[in-house]
């Protein structure tokens, strides 16, 4: 009645929430489950889904999950006791019962030595008896009626141990590393060991009993199926077994860690026989209820639900009797149906017969090699250039008892660091760096032998021109050289302009000194004081006043002008006209003076060195207008000439040889050193940005061609 | 109507050639006395209340600043009176005062106090002479200056000048808020004025506030565009020093 009432439920569901024929429905935390992490499921024969989460009891009732919280946050697994009774363990030793409102913790001796000796173990029950093993040494508990015998396994039994039935044991060994990997089944008249592909210890095994009565046995990417005398099969999956189960209509179902279950619907397990589902969830059970749907418990998801009719294969329903199918966590034990417990003293060992073994090793064979999807010949060597590293290498192994049970693994030395287990009897490589390799290959027959010798290719992909190390070598040193000389040449370049630079700054200074001390020229200074002088004595006070506000001005205006580099035109212009005026009021009535500023001179800002053309001016007068018998004209002109400013300085004197002849005549010796000063700064200033003409000077003529005058004409560069 | 002046000096050369001078050549002043330092000058100036101080800058003891500084309120008109200090003339031209150079030039004397008659009533002398004190008392750069406007003075704070173009003899000065200021003096006097201020002259006619700049655009030669969104020319021959002042600013 209840069973047909969950039927009718989770149908109810089934429809509401999957129109589009989805495999799996999924029951998360949002239906009422206590968490995503489901460890165990279970299912009690009035149709009732009773699974452990995190830190709760759930059981689903058709509708939704009732939760029982209890403070013991790692609650892995349930049973169910013939007697209905729900049983919980953790993994840190504890054991609840459950009355029906709350978990309650059995405290006992048993649980005692569970929780101090069992550091990761699995609690199991047949009606009132417990089976616990320990990691350590393989210990098996038995605890009955809530009283624990220890029971010592003979031989070395490993890191984990299960009974079977009836006193059959089996175990894996954990603590000789030599036969660590081996798996060992002590059935009561002979022992039989199964070499494992995998060592470690603490990894997760499991193990079925199949309908048939042969036997499943999981640890790691590892799968062998075996029974009393021989290994049927064994497969590699992807990734690693945590749980296996047969549901009624014979159909495997394996849940993998991080990929999902895998279902070989009829019981051939073969690669070529499977159906996955559930993606790469994490599984940690898988069960079926009494209406032969399948409910799969996962870490993060919730637990999965799928309904009978969504079944691949379809065969007459069976009752669900074994519940020795029931999944458990890692490293456990567990009873099968049968309360039948053999004691110890009926185990006997018998030393492993190599008949039950297909003992002879297969052998192994690289068929084809393919390069960049072209047939090759096959070689031992193979030297590639950088650009053929796409590689596909089809390997076969023969096994003449069990052609169809090969198994392989492979490994590329120089590239892969471990081996690669798999049925797959091809592998690719794209893309393989330059470097050495070493592709090694074997084959397994059923029982675990691999064969005597590896199959080999070696290959060496050779790098590109532009990777070998004289080609690098070349470049770099080139680059080092060719950088190394542009930097000396450059810092070089540098040092020479700054020492020129340097040095002209230097010259400038000392000429700019020299045309100071010119200017302050004591003769014109002491003229001009000695005129002062005279109009003080004949009483010309304005006069005086006048010439000698004017002279203080232009002391003024040539010590605050030496202090700059280049002066305004304006100044420079006001300079010359006061040194103009005052030696106009010296040379009384015989000297004029015009100074004309052209329009292309913009005077408060066009600017030239300061005292440059005042020697000139002085010269003119003195050689020029001095020995002139009447007045004398000095025209100053100020023009521009593309990037020169251009200053014209022209007297209508006596010419420069004819005052060279007076001077001879008057044997003065006339040493113009404001003249050679200007020059020699205009060449250096000129100098420094590249100009060839800096003074002309121009005899002038009249028009009978006697001499008049003198025209120089000064260029100084600026920039516009 | 003679203007009534004093004459503060402490030499007696300057004082006696000053007061011959004006006697002669400048008749419409009348001098009421003469003083040889800030304090006999000080007296002086309460007592005989004269519209117009000569005054020397370098005095011993206390200098023409202490003097202005005694007063709360100024109601004279100073020519200043120096032979050679250039901060001290800095600090006057900022302020749009006078000064005259030792030995007195006849021409400059007349001009100045011409100068001096026609703004005689003008409002804002305190301002100004606070200004003047304000930057002759500190080394940092001018924070207000001074600006001679066609109908009297308009007091600017520095940090308020985007920029200053020549027009001929005269110099607009473009402020914030848009506003603009015509000012008589040349943009070279500005140029001077500022040049212990944050400014640049990057043309002819432009001296720009390099607080004021928005970005430095490279191409077409390179030019500044301002706060204000003023397009301003840099001349060939300026751009490498304005690079290197901005690097420093």
């Amino acid at each position: 009645m209840k069973v047909r009432i969950l039927i009718t439920l989770t149908s109810f569901i089934w429809c509401i929430s999957f129109a589009q024929q989805p495999l799996f429905e999924q029951l998360t935390i949002e239906n009422g489950l206590g968490s995503n992490n489901v460890y165990d499921i279970d299912i009690t024969r009035n149709g009732e889904v009773w699974l452990t989460t995190d830190n709760h009891l759930c059981a689903f009732r058709g509708l939704g999950f009732s939760t029982y919280e209890v403070n013991d946050s790692s609650l892995t697994g349930l049973f169910l006791d013939a007697k209905g009774m729900i049983w919980v363990y953790s993994s840190n030793g504890n054991i609840y019962d459950f009355d029906g409102i709350r978990l309650k913790k059995v405290s006992t001796e048993a649980t005692d030595i569970l929780q101090s000796s069992l550091t990761n173990q699995i609690v199991f029950e047949s009606k009132n008896t417990f089976w616990a093993s320990t990691i350590i040494k393989g210990q098996l508990i038995k605890i009955e009626n809530l009283n624990p015998t220890k029971i010592e396994l003979p031989g070395e039994s490993g890191y984990f141990v299960k009974e079977l039935k009836n006193g059959d044991y089996i175990t894996g060994t954990g603590i000789n590393p030599e036969t660590s990997n081996q798996l060992h089944v002590l059935f009561q008249d002979e022992t039989v060991q199964i070499p494992l592909t995998q060592k470690g210890v603490g990894t997760k095994s499991s193990f079925l009993v199949l309908n048939d009565g042969t036997f499943l046995f999981s640890k790691d990417f590892e799968l062998i199926h075996f029974d009393k005398n021989h290994v049927l099969n064994r497969v590699f999956v992807e990734k690693n077994i945590t749980s296996l189960f047969q549901d009624s209509k014979e159909q495997i179902w394996i849940g993998l860690y991080n990929g999902g279950v895998i279902c070989y619907p009829d019981e051939t397990i073969s690669s070529k026989n499977m159906i996955t589902y559930l993606g790469a969830n994490s599984i940690t059970s898988i069960i079926e209820d009494y209406s032969n749907n399948i409910w799969v418990g996962t870490l993060n998801n919730g637990v999965f639900y799928l309904p009978e009719q969504q079944i691949v294969k379809y065969s007459a329903p069976q009752l669900f009797s074994d519940t020795s199918s029931k999944i458990e966590q890692t490293l456990g034990i567990k009873t099968l149906g049968s309360s039948n417990t053999a004691s110890v003293s009926d185990l006997r060992i018998i030393s492993t017969r190599s008949t039950i073994y297909d003992s002879i090793p297969p052998t192994i064979y690289i068929n084809n090699l393919r390069i960049m999807n072209r047939d090759t010949i096959i070689q031992l060597n193979y030297v590639l250039p950088y650009n053929l590293n796409f590689l596909n290498i089809n390997y076969i192994g023969f096994s003449y008892k069990n052609p169809e049970n090969i198994q392989y693994k492979y490994r590329m030395i120089g590239i892969d660091k471990n081996w690669t287990y798999t049925n797959n009897n091809s592998v690719q490589y794209t893309t393989l760096p330059p470097g050495e390799y070493e592709f090694l290959v074997s084959s397994m027959n059923k029982n675990g032998i691999w064969s005597e010798s590896n199959a080999k290719l070696k290959f060496e992909i050779t790098p590109p021109y532009w990777k070998t190390w004289w080609f690098i070598f070349t470049m770099l040193a080139s680059f080092f050289l060719i950088s190394g000389a542009i930097l000396f040449l450059w810092i070089r370049n540098i040092k020479e302009k700054q020492h020129a630079k340097s040095e002209i700054d230097k010259k400038i200074a000392s000429a700019e000194l020299q045309a100071l001390r010119a200017q302050m020229n004591p003769h014109f200074m002491f003229n001009t004081v000695s005129s002062i002088q005279h109009y003080i004595t004949t009483n010309e006070t304005e006069s005086a006043l006048r010439y000698l506000s004017k002279f203080s001005k232009l002391m003024r205006r040539i010590l605050d002008n030496s202090k700059t580099a280049t002066i305004t035109i304006k100044n420079e212009v006001q300079t010359l006209d006061l040194y103009l005026s005052l030696e106009s009021l010296r040379f009384k009535n015989k000297l004029m003076y015009v100074i004309d500023i052209d329009k292309s001179i913009d005077q408060n800002y066009d600017e030239i060195p300061a005292m440059l053309v005042q020697p000139y001016v002085e010269n003119a007068i003195l050689h020029g207008i001095n020995h002139k018998e009447g007045v004398g004209t000095i025209n100053v002109s100020i023009t521009r000439e593309n990037e020169f400013i251009k200053c014209i300085i022209s007297d209508d004197g006596v010419g420069r040889k004819r005052s060279v002849e007076i001077n001879k005549s008057k044997n003065k010796k006339h040493k113009s050193a404001g003249m050679s000063i200007t020059r020699e700064r205009l060449n250096i200033l000129n100098e420094a940005q590249k100009n060839e003409t800096n003074i002309v000077i121009n005899d002038l003529v009249d028009k009978s061609g006697n001499p008049a005058g003198t025209k120089i004409e000064i260029y100084i560069l600026t920039e516009n | 109507m003679k203007t009534t002046a004093v004459i503060i000096d402490d030499e007696e050369g300057a004082r006696e050639s000053l007061a011959n001078i004006l006697t002669s050549y400048v008749p419409n002043v009348e001098i009421l006395g003469k003083a040889a330092s800030a304090s006999a000058g000080y007296k002086l100036i309460n007592e005989v209340k004269p519209q117009l101080i000569f005054l020397d800058v370098e005095m011993p003891n206390e200098n023409a600043f202490d003097l202005i500084d005694k007063f709360d309120s100024v109601d004279f008109e100073i020519i200043f009176v120096t032979a050679y200090d250039h901060y001290a003339i800095q600090a006057i031209k900022s302020s749009a005062l006078d000064y005259l150079l030792k030995p007195i030039d006849i021409d400059d004397l007349q001009s100045a106090v011409d100068k001096v008659g026609c703004k005689m009533n003008q409002p804002q002398k305190d301002e100004q002479f606070e200004l003047l004190l304000e930057s002759v008392n500190s080394d940092k750069p001018l924070k207000k200056i001074a600006i001679p406007e066609s109908d009297g003075l308009m007091f600017v704070d520095v940090n308020d000048i985007i920029r200053c173009e020549s027009d001929g003899n005269y110099t607009i000065i473009y402020l914030k808020n848009d506003k603009r200021i015509v000012s008589s003096k040349t943009l070279g006097d500005y140029d001077e004025i500022l040049k212990n201020n944050e400014f640049f002259r990057t043309h002819r006619s432009h001296l720009i506030n390099l607080k004021e700049i928005h970005k430095f655009v490279k191409s077409d030669g390179g030019y500044i565009l301002m706060s204000d969104k003023s397009e301003v020319e840099i001349s060939r021959r300026k751009k490498q020093d304005f690079l290197s002042r901005l690097a420093e600013f």
